[in-house]
């Protein structure tokens, strides 16, 4: 039986009736204005933060941050919704051993559809963010020459500042780079057990959004004209065609 | 010089009574047993779908390994997860049954105080191993656990009312802390639209109108064919207009009484939409969840306790 006193409507007490002291309220205020700080730091910070003042700030939250998954950039189809991606599994056994991901009848239900589909996104955002060795090595020898040039013109502190990021991007990239052999690595070695056999070969795969008349003119989403040709991604082992 | 110090006086006073009514005001916990009931199911459901692959997420040799998640965030990185304390994997099993126990006993209100605490941890420490693989989902699902576990999310529509009270539909008090827990939740869905907004705003495709299209023809994302509105450019652009408009305004205009209804009603179309047409219906449910905080408790009492009959 409900308890119809119990039961009742929400009240509106006056502010002299609050429930809490004074003092109590002070010490919560306090704490929600630095709990709020923390969480609109995360989308302040992430992706892009400013070099001296944000994200200094976002280094010294990333202990909360990371602690309760917070610090999010919540950007969802920003800046703007752009091509999909898929990874490709080569068997070394038969073409009929090939694997896709996501694919959408393998993956169900749709979330774990979805779980697949955002990993394939995410060794694309790796690869596509980590610019080769080349391009490093070109990048790395400007700031060399920005830093010579400050140095002639006496700017000390700004040839400093130059070798100091030089440093860092060289460390960045160092450890980026076996951050996603460690992941390809890890996907290369769970697709041979789906696909069998020694060895696998993974491929990204880029699928471009169709132009509104492309559709009008009858032609489908998934038409391989939009696909890009597979990006061979991981280890140097070679499959014979 | 005086009248000015009044003034200033007079407008911090009202600052500090508005900022007073707008935490510290008691509230009723029957808009938070609404949110933990749906969100503590899609939690539930999140982590049974895992079930499905739970070795290949989350075994000691995972699709996504653990040092990639320490590579990704730096060294001295404070990203946990239980799973990482597991002897062998063996104990996989055990310990996510385990999991999805607690979680079911914090959707119907069991212990809910222990619960709620113990549902967020989890929520965390899943989406702390499957890094790379996590989408707005996670995000949501997060946040919604951690302000209902500070929050006295059981007080109604739960095990623990009935066990306390003799009724599941029987409140608890009414308490400061159910309306910290809503308050920080509206706030939260306020910051994600402002900067989803605003980062639309930085896209090319979000002014010239095509955005949408480029969302509905995306098609690894495609559950519903609705390549038929490639004719009607003009219902594309008012959908993009639209969509972006009340997602950067979503957070001024959800406040005012006036405003309100139409946020959140827009709301409702636009993840409605989202998760019928691009197959993300979880991360549509899990913001429409996430906006019932805006309904006040007192729209989810019986007609005649809430005085209507």
């Amino acid at each position: 039986m409900v308890n119809s006193a119990k039961n009742r409507p929400t009240t509106v007490p006056a502010v002299g009736e609050m429930s809490w002291s004074g003092s109590r309220r002070a010490v919560a205020s306090g704490l929600i204005l630095a709990f709020l700080f923390v969480v609109l730091m995360g989308p302040v910070t992430n992706p892009i933060s400013t070099e001296e003042l944000t994200a200094p700030i976002a280094r010294a939250l990333a202990p909360v941050h990371q602690t309760l998954f917070l610090g999010h950039g919540y950007r969802f189809f920003a800046p703007d919704p752009g091509p999909s991606h898929r990874l490709l599994v080569r068997s070394s056994i038969e073409e009929e051993n090939n694997l896709a991901f996501p694919d959408r009848k393998e993956n169900w239900p749709r979330l774990l559809y979805h779980r697949w589909f955002m990993l394939s996104e995410s060794l694309w955002a790796e690869y596509q963010t980590m610019p080769d060795r080349a391009s490093f090595d070109a990048m790395q020898k400007e700031l060399d020459a920005q830093a010579t040039q400050f140095r002639e013109a006496g700017k000390t502190g700004l040839a400093q500042s130059m070798r100091a990021m030089k440093e860092r991007r060289a460390e960045e990239w160092t450890r980026g780079n076996e951050r996603i052999k460690e992941l390809t690595d890890s996907v290369a070695s769970e697709m041979t057990k789906r696909a069998g056999g020694e060895t696998v070969q993974l491929f990204l795969q880029e699928r471009a959004i169709p132009m509104q008349a492309n559709v009008v003119v009858g032609q489908r989403l998934d038409d391989p004209k939009f696909l890009s040709p597979p990006l061979r991604i991981g280890g140097p082992e070679e499959i014979a065609e | 010089m005086t009248g000015t110090l009044k003034i200033i006086n007079d407008h911090l006073l009202q600052c500090v009574r508005g900022w007073n009514r707008f935490w510290f005001l008691p509230t009723g916990p029957q808009t938070l047993g609404v949110i933990r009931v749906l969100a503590g199911s899609l939690i539930l459901y999140t982590h049974l779908v895992w079930s499905l692959e739970l070795s290949t997420f989350f075994g000691s040799q995972s699709v996504i390994p653990p040092d990639y998640r320490e590579m990704l965030a730096g060294s001295n990185s404070m990203i946990w997860s239980h799973f990482d304390w597991l002897p062998s994997d063996s104990w996989l099993w055990p310990v996510h049954v385990l999991g999805l126990a607690v979680i079911l006993m914090f959707t119907i209100g069991l212990w809910t105080r222990v619960t709620s605490v113990l549902t967020a941890l989890l929520v965390i420490s899943y989406a702390n191993r499957a890094t790379g693989a996590l989408f707005g989902l996670d995000q949501i699902n997060s946040l919604l656990a951690m302000y209902l576990a500070i929050s006295p999310c059981g007080g109604w529509l739960s095990v623990d009312s009935l066990r306390k009270r003799g009724h599941v539909l029987t409140a608890a008090p009414d308490s400061v802390m159910a309306n910290i827990g809503l308050r920080m939740i509206q706030l939260h869905m306020c910051v994600v639209y402002l900067f989803a907004g605003m980062g639309k705003l930085q896209g090319t495709s979000w002014w010239n109108g095509e955005a949408i299209w480029g969302a509905l023809a995306t098609y690894e994302y495609q559950t519903l064919d609705l390549t038929f509105l490639a004719e009607y450019s003009w219902l594309v652009n008012l959908l993009t207009w639209s969509t972006v408009a009340w997602e950067a305004s979503y957070a001024f205009l959800v406040w005012p009484r006036l405003s309100r209804p139409f946020v959140l009603g827009f709301a409702l179309f636009v993840h409605l939409g989202i998760g019928l047409a691009m197959g993300m219906m979880t991360f549509g449910l899990a913001m429409i969840i996430g906006n019932l905080a805006f309904i006040p408790s007192s729209c989810f009492l019986r007609p005649e306790a809430a005085g209507l009959k």
